[in-house]
Formats: structure tokens, C-alpha cells, sequence
């Protein structure tokens, strides 16, 4: 088969009178990471759920391997699923949960343990087949999860945060598994809220928000796109306790936002306009002290923020 | 596929001890506490303890109470001086279950008048109304057991009052008669009372000489009231581990193992499908051992009816582990299915028989009792040790029981098709 493995078209679904899916178009080819990114309640949860076959959309289609999903099994036999929790029997033990999940979806009885012997390598775990789930680390977990969605050898493999929770060594294997997955040939689509992550493994990013796809490209096109030489100013202040409105007067005409959820004043800035040194004299000279100040080129984060931002202010 | 979801069950059953000790231990522990409780009071060892207090202090009342003293089913609270308030006392603390009092009054219980306050008091708790209705009867037993000549010669005074008139001298040779009568037993009181022998009973009214007692419901006693409870336990602790069992599907779809089984060839039907056949094998086991307790601990004959009870027990886990996986797949959260699941098995329970034998319950709840396993599974085990009936007495509770489960199964199925 030639052309994208999966493929998105004109997908619109609403709940009641609230549109989740808005005329979403999107693909994945064989040997590609596609990360799709969007706030919390942006539609991902429900497109992943019309890949997987498991809704039926009011308008458009979605094709997996050339197949409808939700009215042909072998279609959604093509699809791997990890979901975000760990999908998994906790006192069962690594080998027996791929040993149960792959006869769920439907590998034979005959070859199965060659199978399981196979997996357990390929996702690192090995030496660990007997230990039960519930003594497993973090990230080995999250390995097994993933191992579980490609007991049937899916060609298709759907990935909901894959390592939320898990250290930096364990979501490095990750990383390093999925990266092996997709140069073995497999389509990967990856939801995430995690911007290091979709920077680290994206072949192409989709930014979906309030069920519309806003951007679709590779990270640095998309970045470079939308931000051209602008860059990013961060500035966290050492005393919250400063004036509110002397704070806003100075940082708002550095073009800067304040951001609660990591309490830093975030804005966008021409290059040419405003050097570090001239932010930094504006704040010393209006007697704040700083705790952290970094100019840099926007990332995937710039680009959600960003696109979350213009959606407010609509 | 169902056999792989069977298994890791079992194997999840197996390695959590205190799952294991809730599924099996447990059950078998509570049932035993029952059994205890209850084969004592009403298997023939029920003891009533009753306040005695004679004021009259006649021959015949002295006659009266030793038939209830002597009674096998009392446990004695005599008070030699005293008055009736001190039994009301003992009644009102619980001290007692029930209190007589002879009055010492005009109207004695030897006088035969119907003239005056009646002779006998009985003090009664209204919660122990069981223990009311037994020392009726056993007043009633020594009235006419002990009293005899009391009775004769009530009857004798309306005969030749209303019925065939008497002349006087006609009327002075019966009062001597009855006279003659009452010191003959007196006697006969005495003499049995030195030797401890019965004695003569040919001037007695015995009341088991009246009524004869008979079981109409094969072995009666102590085995009886072990089935019950051995049932009753059973079909409670059968839907309360269907619940959770089935919260275990709640779980994997909270978890999301349904939303990755859900692309496979068969989807979650497997699932709902292997819990189904893993809750029916671990109620049947379960049930086993509790009635294997009854049969090993307290002589519960399991042995001579043990295909019908395997047949009556296959079909209840059949109809809790359905009926349980169908409410579950039901509800939205674990909590929900948790809290409201426990509500439905104890209001079940209690309606259908687990809590309460369901003939002490009002008419209207023991008809009730028929929409809920519980009185089918009861009646079931009833046929089989009570009334030692024949297959074709459980066919129908086989028959509603299995349905209702299969009927559940389809809910499960409908309802996660519907959440797709």
C-alpha cells in the first residue's frame, strides 16, 4: 500500500451542541512520529476514539490502512493502543500480561511464548519476565505497556502520554523504544502534553485546539513559521511581593504575560528590538530583583501557548 | 480469549491473600457464627427465661407452676417473696423473657368463677413475642396437665347449670365428687413428688396426649435450621463477591485495558465474558466450602443430596455473578457501582430471606422476596435438605435463576456496547 497509513479527513463529531471534532485533517505515514498536541477537553481523546473505531463520526472519515475502522476488524487489528494509565494486570507478572493481552487480541495459542520471549527483548525487560507488574519500576511499567499494544503486531500504534510519571532514565527508554519502533517501520501517533517529548520524537506536530487542527508540520517549520525571528523573553521575579501595578507597567511594555502556572512574566520580542541587556536595565532600573531571566528561540510550548492564547482572546 | 481473562483472575484471586481470605474464609467464618447462633434457638435447645411469682400459694397453684417449672423449654427466675412489680422489673431489664404472676386474689384457680380479675398475669416484652406465644402454650399445657379437676369442674358446674339441672342433693354429690377428685390428685402429687415417678396419669388431660407432633418437612431440627443458613449466607456473600469481582470491570476501564482490548478481534466481549465464567467458578467454590463447613461441623446431610445442591449452586453463581456484572457495567465510577452495589446486596438480602428466615416476614416482603436470588436459591436449598423433594421442586428456581443471570450477562454486554 502507498500513501499515509492513517488518514484523517474532514473528521467533525459533536456531543450534544458542542463540537469536538471540527473538519480535523490529518495523516501518518509508515515510519513516522506524529505528535498531536492540544490543551486538556481539545478533542485529542475523542479523535484517538475515532481512530480506534470506537465512534462513528458525523462527517468525514477515517481511513486506517485504506480500511474503515469502525465497521472493518481487521482495520482496528492494525491499531496498537497504550493508553495513559497502565493498562495492565498488576498481580500478574510481565510475561503473563503479554501472554493475556495478546490472546485478547487475538494471537494464536501456537508460537505465542516465542512471542512473549521476543517482546520482552525488544522492550528491555527480559531479565524481569517473572516479576509481577506491582514490583515493577516506573518506566519498565510504561515499557510493558507498550509492549502489551504490539503483542498482535500492530502497523498503527497509539500512544496517550506514554511516560507521565516516569523518571529520566525511564523516559529516555521509552523515548528510545518508540524511536526504534518507528525507524522499524511503524506509524506512530502520540498524544502529549509533555514539550520536551514531542520536541525529542516529533517527525510532525499537530496542534489541536477547541476540536480544530491549528498547525500541522515539523516542529522547527512550525516554530520558525509562526515566530520568525522573534524570540522568547522569561523573566521570574525574586520578590512576588512587588507592587502589581508598577510590575505590569515595566513588563507589559516588554510585551510580557504572566503565566500562574509557573508564576514567570512570558513574552514574545523581536530580536532586533530588545537585547537582554535592555530588559534586564528596564526591570534593575525599576528596582524589582530577579530571580531568573532567559531570552530564547520558541519551542512547541511557545507554539501551544501561543495558539491556547489566541483561542482565549476569540 | 475467555479462558486468557479466566486465568488472570484466578491468578490475580490466588496471589492477593486477603482477597483470597475475603472470598473463602470469610464466608465460611460468618456462616458458622450463624449456625451457632441460630441452630441453638431453633433447634429444639431454645430456653425461655421466665420470672415466677405465686401470690395465690394454694394447692393448686403450687400444681400449676410445676407443670411450667419442670417444662424443658424454661430456665427458672423464682421469686419465693416479692410482688409483681419485681417481676415487671425483670422483664422490663431483660432479665427475664416473660414473667407469670398467680394473684392472690378473690378469683383463685381453683374457684372455677369467671367472676373477677383473671388469676393468671403474664408479663411480656413486645420485642420477644416468640417467647410470649411458647409460655402461652406451655400455661395452657399445665392448665389442663396439672389441673385437671379445675377443669373437670368448671365443665361439670356448666353442665349442671345450663345444660342438665341438678337437684341439690344431685349438685352436694358432684361437689363431693370434685372434691374427692382434687385430694386424689393432690395424693397422687405428693407421692410422685417423693418418688420422681409420673405416677398414674389415668385423671390427667395431658396435652401430648391431645396433640400429637409430627414434622411435615422431613428432618426437623438442628439440620434444618443449618441449611438455612447455610443457603442464606451463601446467596448473600455470592452477590457481594459478584460486585467485586465485576468492580474489577469498572477498573479496566478506568485503567483503559478495555479502550486497547477494544480494537481486538472480539473487542471487550471476552472480558465481560471471562469474569463472568471466573465469578461463577469462584461463587461455586465459595459456596462449597461454606456448605462443606456445614456438612464437616454441623452434620448437615450434604452427601445423600449432593447433585441437586451442586445443580441449586451452579445456578445461583450463575444468577449473582450476571446480575452483579450487569449493574456494574451499568454504572459510571467505581465509587458509584461500590456504594450503591452495597446498598442493592444488603436490601436484596434482607428482602429475600439472608438475614431473617422469610417466614417471620409480613406477607408483602416474602412476596417480594420472589424478585430476588436470594429466595429463589432459598426455596431451592429448602427442597432439597428440608423437604427432601425431587428434581422436578427445583426445576423452576434452576430455571429463573439461570435466566436472570443470563438476562444480566446481556445488560453487561448492551451496556459496554453502548459506552463504545
Amino acid at each position: 500500500m502507498t500513501g499515509p497509513f492513517l488518514e484523517v479527513a474532514d473528521a467533525s463529531f459533536h456531543y450534544g451542541r458542542r463540537h469536538v471534532l471540527d473538519h480535523v485533517a490529518l495523516s501518518v505515514d509508515r515510519g513516522e512520529i506524529y505528535v498531536l498536541l492540544g490543551p486538556n477537553g481539545a478533542g485529542k481523546s475523542t479523535l484517538v476514539r475515532a481512530i480506534t473505531g470506537q465512534i462513528h463520526l458525523d462527517n468525514g472519515q477515517v481511513l486506517v490502512g485504506g480500511a474503515r475502522p469502525e465497521v472493518n476488524a481487521s482495520a482496528r487489528r492494525s491499531i496498537g493502543v497504550v493508553p495513559q494509565n497502565i493498562a495492565l494486570y498488576e498481580k500478574l507478572n510481565a510475561r503473563e500480561n503479554l501472554h493475556v493481552i495478546g490472546r485478547l487480541m487475538g494471537v494464536a495459542a501456537s508460537g505465542m511464548q516465542q512471542r512473549i520471549t521476543e517482546m520482552l527483548d525488544r522492550i528491555a525487560l527480559g531479565d524481569r519476565a517473572r516479576d509481577r507488574v506491582e514490583v515493577l519500576s516506573g518506566g519498565m511499567r510504561r515499557r510493558l505497556n507498550i509492549g502489551a499494544a504490539l503483542m498482535h503486531e500492530p502497523s498503527l500504534l497509539i500512544l496517550d502520554e506514554p511516560t507521565v510519571g516516569v523518571d529520566q532514565a525511564g523516559r529516555h527508554a521509552v523515548r528510545e523504544l518508540l524511536i526504534a519502533l518507528r525507524d522499524g517501520g511503524l506509524a506512530v501517533l502520540l498524544t502529549t502534553h509533555e514539550m520536551d517529548e514531542a520536541d525529542a520524537l516529533a517527525d510532525r506536530v499537530g496542534v489541536i485546539v477547541e476540536g480544530r487542527l491549528k498547525a500541522e508540520g515539523t516542529p522547527g517549520h512550525l516554530v520558525a513559521e509562526q515566530f520568525g525571528q522573534t524570540l522568547e523573553l522569561i523573566v521570574q521575579l525574586a520578590d512576588p511581593s512587588a507592587p502589581q501595578s508598577k510590575v505590569d507597567k515595566v513588563l507589559s511594555s516588554l510585551n510580557l504575560g504572566y503565566d500562574p502556572s509557573t508564576g514567570q512574566w512570558r513574552g514574545l520580542v523581536m530580536e532586533s528590538e530588545v537585547s537582554m541587556q535592555v530588559a534586564v536595565n528596564r526591570i534593575m532600573h525599576a528596582g524589582f530583583s530577579v530571580k531568573d531571566i532567559r531570552m530564547r528561540r520558541p519551542g512547541l510550548d511557545t507554539l501551544l501557548a501561543h495558539l491556547t492564547a489566541q483561542r482565549d482572546l476569540q | 480469549m475467555r479462558a486468557a481473562v479466566l486465568k488472570a483472575m484466578v491468578l490475580g484471586l490466588i496471589r492477593d491473600p486477603a482477597a483470597l481470605v475475603l472470598s473463602f474464609v470469610l464466608p465460611a467464618a460468618v456462616f458458622a457464627i450463624f449456625a451457632l447462633i441460630f441452630a441453638g434457638a431453633t433447634g429444639g435447645s431454645l430456653a425461655i427465661k421466665l420470672a415466677v411469682l405465686d401470690e395465690e400459694r394454694t394447692s393448686a397453684s403450687e400444681r400449676f407452676l410445676k407443670g411450667i417449672k419442670t417444662h424443658p423449654q424454661i430456665e427458672l427466675l423464682e421469686l419465693q417473696d416479692g410482688n409483681s412489680e419485681e417481676v415487671v422489673a425483670l422483664v422490663r431489664s431483660g432479665v427475664a423473657d416473660v414473667g407469670i404472676v398467680v394473684r392472690g386474689g378473690e378469683r383463685t384457680l381453683a374457684s372455677g368463677s369467671s367472676d373477677g380479675e383473671p388469676p393468671i398475669v403474664l408479663i411480656t416484652d413486645p420485642t420477644r413475642e416468640i417467647a410470649v406465644a411458647v409460655v402461652e402454650g406451655i400455661v395452657q399445657e399445665s392448665y389442663f396437665g396439672k389441673l385437671p379437676d379445675v377443669v373437670i369442674g368448671g365443665v361439670a358446674r356448666i353442665v349442671a347449670t345450663d345444660l342438665l339441672p341438678l337437684d341439690p342433693a344431685q349438685k352436694a354429690r358432684l361437689d363431693a365428687a370434685l372434691e374427692a377428685l382434687t385430694r386424689d390428685i393432690e395424693e397422687r402429687e405428693k407421692t410422685e413428688t417423693a418418688s420422681g415417678d409420673s405416677g398414674d396419669d389415668r385423671i390427667r388431660l395431658p396435652f401430648d396426649r391431645l396433640v400429637e407432633r409430627r414434622s411435615g418437612i422431613g428432618e426437623p431440627g438442628v439440620s434444618t435450621s443449618i441449611s438455612y443458613y447455610a443457603g442464606a449466607v451463601a446467596i448473600m456473600f455470592l452477590l457481594y463477591s459478584a460486585l467485586t469481582g465485576g468492580l474489577t470491570l469498572l477498573q479496566e476501564r478506568e485503567s483503559g485495558l478495555l479502550e486497547r482490548i477494544s480494537t481486538g478481534p472480539a473487542g471487550a466481549r471476552p472480558v465481560v465474558d471471562g469474569k463472568f465464567l471466573y465469578l461463577v467458578l469462584q461463587g461455586t467454590t465459595q459456596v462449597g466450602i461454606i456448605f462443606l463447613v456445614a456438612w464437616l461441623g454441623f452434620g448437615l446431610n450434604l452427601p445423600a443430596h449432593l447433585s441437586p445442591w451442586f445443580a441449586v449452586t451452579l445456578a445461583a453463581a450463575v444468577s449473582a455473578s450476571g446480575l452483579m456484572l450487569g449493574f456494574v457495567a451499568l454504572c459510571r465510577t467505581m465509587q458509584q457501582a461500590n456504594t450503591l452495589g452495597t446498598i442493592l446486596v444488603l436490601v436484596v438480602s434482607a428482602i429475600g430471606g439472608s438475614m431473617l428466615p422469610r417466614f417471620l416476614m409480613p406477607s408483602y416482603i416474602q412476596a417480594l422476596g420472589w424478585a430476588t436470588p436470594n429466595t429463589w436459591a432459598l426455596e431451592a436449598y429448602a427442597a432439597i435438605f428440608w423437604r427432601n423433594e425431587s428434581w422436578s421442586a427445583i426445576g423452576l428456581p434452576i430455571a429463573v435463576l439461570i435466566a436472570s443471570g443470563l438476562a444480566g450477562l446481556l445488560v453487561a454486554h448492551l451496556a459496554l456496547a453502548r459506552q463504545r
